[in-house]
């Protein structure tokens, strides 16, 4: 059975685009069927979400199947869904996420147009997610259909977002580790404790009041970034499915960007080319390291480093290592003679997801805690830089 | 520009790119607040806070200050009352080091003056800084004895009035030489001093720097 995609904007026009822009991605049409939710469909399962969170404040069971968004591999919804349904309290995009991910069993979930205004196509330099939304992805609905974030080229396509067919892939994979992990601490289900005791506070504070050692079920249940006021924990199974997107929200959002805890392959090799696994003069060398696959295919020389991997891998959507005890290894020319290394003629763009000549990038610090904020933008025309005053030298 | 404006540009700019790194780096470390990363070593985080009462930090803001003020002639020069608060010694956690930074690249001239605090257990000095400086410099042109790139000791003013130095100290000598050519490679020097290969990598790794830099350096291969 082919996965399915649902969509929904209260402007009926614009949910057509929408599926129109995704049903002209290829990768999206061998791998999904993209249908349209009518307003009175969309009407029946807010009902549905609304009821099954009032039945669970009040101790009564739910079944978490019937609604249309429970079979739903992706969801995608605008954020403004004002006068959506005339003398009712029509949620935000926003707060529909949140009724799915909490009270269904719904795949991914992504927001349009919550962090941009209408049709913008917006990168956005800060490089800080937005952890507080319950979206597994933020994007305008102009970039919906660019084939970039679905797996394929494209020549504008932020670094941030993950190739959005994996993820929906992996999410179950997650869930099932979530489950697993249900009553251990979320450090340990990370593999990160010796690490989640030295981040700062306010970067554990996300996971609850005992940071990495808050156990995955408390994370959900009790922590400001779980369930919202009096909302009372649905099955394991939906928990596990809360935990596995807050958290895979938080590696990539929070953690993730500063690359100063975890890095990512073509931050990795900017700092210690002699990683690079192909010919350091070729440009497919380096793009080879910005891509989605799995540790030993993204050229890089990994047997060096290889106790440095992320372990649980999948919860993230691209390869990564641990910075600290990598940053350390005399396995790596750079570190054990940091004179011997060469100067790159490469930059990575955050913008493109590419290596490019540095002449063609724009050298800018993100809003990033983290000493390695410098990055690089290759400025693609038709795209609005926010804030644009980062890019003043 | 003529070539040894270029040159001199191309120097400062790597420089900032070094300072800057080691500012960013020192911020991530000993933030305050819940942006700390929580260290076991809370004896340097409490040292270092009490460091600060007396060598002001220079902050994020004054730091792009002293990096742009005079890019045009290609000089760095930190205020006299202003600190650029360095990166833990990882091999020394309770010596906190601040840095003072004076630079002049069209004329070759580096100087960087690394004060490094701690305080002593006996009873009555427990809230007395006590100082040891290190000046890293370009070498001395007036100077026929020390007229290579060197590194001497300096008392530090009294640990700024509050304390005492360790001992009284000699300013001239030793007077070390160093593996430095020019004053870019002097900054790379001071930060092997201070923290090693491994730190030396870690705050360049990002950085990008011209290889020819690190050509004295090199003789240190073993």
């Amino acid at each position: 059975m082919t996965d399915r995609i649902l969509v929904y904007d209260n402007d009926g026009d614009a949910s057509r685009k929408y599926k129109e822009r995704m049903d002209s991605v290829r990768s999206v049409r061998e791998n999904y069927q993209v249908d349209v939710l009518s307003t009175k469909e969309f009407k029946n399962q807010l009902d549905g979400l609304r009821e099954r969170r009032k039945r669970l404040r009040v101790g009564k069971s739910v079944r978490f199947e019937g609604l249309e968004i429970d079979g739903a591999s992706i969801f995608v919804v605008d954020y403004d869904l004002f006068q959506a349904l005339s003398n009712e309290d029509v949620p935000t995009g926003e707060e529909l996420c949140y009724l799915a991910r909490c009270f269904s069993n719904c795949g991914l979930l992504v927001a349009l147009n919550q962090f941009c205004k209408y049709e913008e196509n917006v990168f956005d330099l800060s490089l800080r997610g937005h952890p507080e939304s319950f979206a597994d992805l933020n994007v305008g609905g102009r970039q919906i259909g660019n084939p970039g974030l679905w797996g394929e080229d494209s020549e504008f396509r932020p670094w941030s977002w993950p190739n959005l067919i994996r993820a929906q892939q992996s999410f179950e994979v997650k869930t099932k580790i979530m489950l697993e992990g249900l009553e251990n601490p979320i450090a340990e289900v990370l593999g990160m404790e010796e690490l989640a005791e030295t981040m700062p506070v306010n970067l554990t504070k996300f996971l609850g009041l005992e940071g990495g050692k808050t156990l995955v079920r408390n994370f959900v249940a009790e922590s400001a970034s779980g369930l919202k006021g009096k909302d009372k924990p649905p099955s394991d199974e939906i928990v596990a499915r809360i935990a596995a997107s807050r958290v895979s929200i938080w590696l990539e959002g929070s953690v993730s960007p500063g690359q100063d805890i975890l890095i990512d392959g073509p931050h990795l090799v900017s700092r210690f080319p002699s990683l690079l696994a192909g010919e350091p003069e070729d440009p497919a060398s380096w793009n080879k390291t910005a891509s989605f696959g799995d540790y030993d295919e993204i050229g890089i020389r990994d047997a060096k480093i290889k106790t440095f991997e992320f372990l649980n891998d999948e919860l993230l959507s691209r390869p990564a290592w641990l910075w600290s005890p990598l940053s350390k290894s005399r396995e790596i020319v750079e570190v054990e003679h940091p004179w011997e290394r060469r100067a790159t003629t490469l930059a990575f763009a955050e913008d493109t997801s590419k290596f490019h000549p540095r002449s063609e990038c724009i050298e800018y610090e993100a809003n990033l805690d983290s000493p390695y904020d410098t990055r690089f933008a290759k400025r693609v025309s038709g795209v609005d830089y926010r804030p644009a005053n980062m890019l003043l030298r | 520009m003529n070539a040894e404006e270029h040159s001199a540009q191309h120097d400062f700019d790597a420089m900032s790119k070094i300072v800057n790194k080691l500012y960013k780096m020192s911020r991530d470390y000993w933030r305050t607040g819940s942006g700390r990363p929580r260290e076991k070593n809370k004896k340097a985080l409490e040292f270092h806070d009490r460091v600060q009462a007396f060598r002001f930090p220079l902050t994020a803001g004054e730091m792009k200050q002293l990096l742009l003020r005079d890019r045009v002639n290609s000089k760095i020069e930190t205020e006299e009352t202003k600190f650029v608060h360095l990166p833990p010694l990882e091999d020394d956690p309770l010596f906190i080091p601040v840095l003072r930074i004076k630079a002049d690249l069209p004329n070759k001239f580096a100087e960087f003056r690394v004060e490094m605090y701690t305080y002593k257990d006996e009873a009555g000095m427990e809230n007395r800084p006590s100082g040891i400086g290190f000046r890293f410099e370009t070498p001395t042109l007036d100077s026929p004895n020390h007229n290579f790139h060197h590194v001497q000791l300096f008392d530090t003013e009294n640990g700024g009035g509050l304390g005492e130095a360790l001992i009284k100290l000699p300013s001239t000598v030793p007077c070390m030489p160093l593996l430095a050519d020019e004053p870019v490679s002097l900054t790379l020097c001071m930060i092997v001093s201070l923290y090693g290969t491994q730190g030396l990598s870690d705050v360049i790794s990002d950085l990008n720097l011209d290889p020819m830099y690190f050509a004295p350096l090199r003789q240190l291969v073993t």
